[in-house]
């Protein structure tokens, strides 16, 4: 008997659940509009706000350790790179952490400085829903994560830069 | 005489018939927000709709900066009970109706103008070239209360996006086509 039910539970479940994800969504959109403002607008109070630098500078620590960790490395690049990567994430994420080099970041991805900000409408169906409750941001509906954010005491923060790390470069 | 009649009548719905696809291919009218609480929440907004003779059918409703399209179907007022329309917004203008689908990125329109609700409807003014544009937003009340106004968006015209000849409309926005639709 209770085998009929299964298929509606399964599907009240998800339905839950897929309004749960839109619901972090629409959440994050505000927030999500905050940040790029403050990318347009080059301030670096309202940046600082919107995003988790240090998680940001762990992930990419993880990368440098990743590139300098592979097996085709040499063993002096491997001792570097361990030694190496904390601080090298340090610094690097010092200086590029700052509006100007998101600006880029944003220029890249179709967003000028002429283009207007997107409102919440459309903030919100370019965010994906993650299982962890973070949400991420991607070029295309159906595209891979660009930048995830994660709701850190009430605010959404910019917790990871997914794309290509070269695309974050300081200003000429 | 009175044998003609029913050969003009059947002329006038043949010419109209001819008229129809003819007149009825889609248009896109996009618009800037006219206030801040329409730029947050809305955004730049482009309708895609048909010209009939008379009057306009709205298909879908995109944002001209992001990627996302809620597609529309027209609605009753009869939905919203005993006074209808007017009881939401009393004197409004806007009464071509339309149901925010929950097809395409429809949800998130719901969510992000009428937080709360389930489903939307969208009162809009007359699609007119050159002229602003007035949206009502309405939203249910979970658990059977009533719907209420939950936005009023003011826009003013920024222009008509045209199609190449016998170009379907697009799926969506592309950012980087530095104009949309193309």
């Amino acid at each position: 008997m209770h085998r009929r039910w299964q298929p509606l539970l399964a599907a009240a479940l998800a339905l839950a659940l897929g309004a749960c994800a839109t619901t972090q969504r629409i959440e994050a959109s505000g927030d999500v509009h905050a940040l790029l403002v403050a990318i347009r607008d080059d301030d670096s109070g309202a940046f600082d706000a919107h995003v988790d630098k240090d998680a940001l500078k762990r992930e990419l620590e993880a990368r440098i350790l990743a590139r300098t960790q592979r097996p085709d490395a040499s063993d002096a690049t491997q001792a570097l790179g361990a030694l190496l990567a904390r601080p090298l994430a340090q610094l690097a994420g010092d200086a590029l952490l700052k509006p100007k080099v998101f600006l880029a970041v944003a220029e890249y991805y179709g967003y000028k400085p002429d283009t207007p900000i997107p409102g919440e409408f459309a903030i919100a169906a370019s965010l994906r829903g993650l299982p962890d409750g973070r949400v991420c941001a991607a070029r295309r509906h159906n595209g891979p994560c660009l930048i995830t954010f994660a709701n850190e005491a009430g605010t959404w923060r910019l917790v990871s830069f997914d794309g290509d790390i070269r695309q974050l470069r300081l200003p000429q | 005489m009175l044998r003609t009649l029913p050969l003009l009548l059947a002329d006038a719905a043949t010419l109209l018939a001819l008229a129809g696809p003819a007149a009825a291919a889609d248009r896109f009218f996009s618009y800037d927000p006219a206030n801040a609480q329409t730029r947050a929440t809305a955004g730049d907004l482009t309708f895609q709709f048909k010209q009939r003779l008379v009057w306009n059918i709205v298909l879908a409703v995109r944002s001209t900066e992001g990627e996302a399209t809620a597609d529309l179907k027209p609605a009753n007022e009869g939905v919203f009970g005993a006074g209808g329309l007017a009881r939401i917004v009393p004197g409004g203008r806007e009464h071509d109706l339309y149901e925010v689908t929950s097809t395409s990125q429809g949800a998130d329109m719901v969510h992000a103008f009428c937080p709360g609700s389930q489903h939307a409807w969208m009162a809009i003014g007359r699609l007119s070239e050159g002229a602003p544009l007035r949206v009502r937003v309405i939203g249910d009340t979970p658990g059977g209360g009533r719907a209420h106004l939950c936005q009023t968006f003011d826009f003013t015209y920024h222009g008509e996006w045209r199609l190449p000849p016998g170009a379907p409309p697009p799926p969506e926005r592309d950012l980087l086509q530095p104009k949309f639709p193309y």
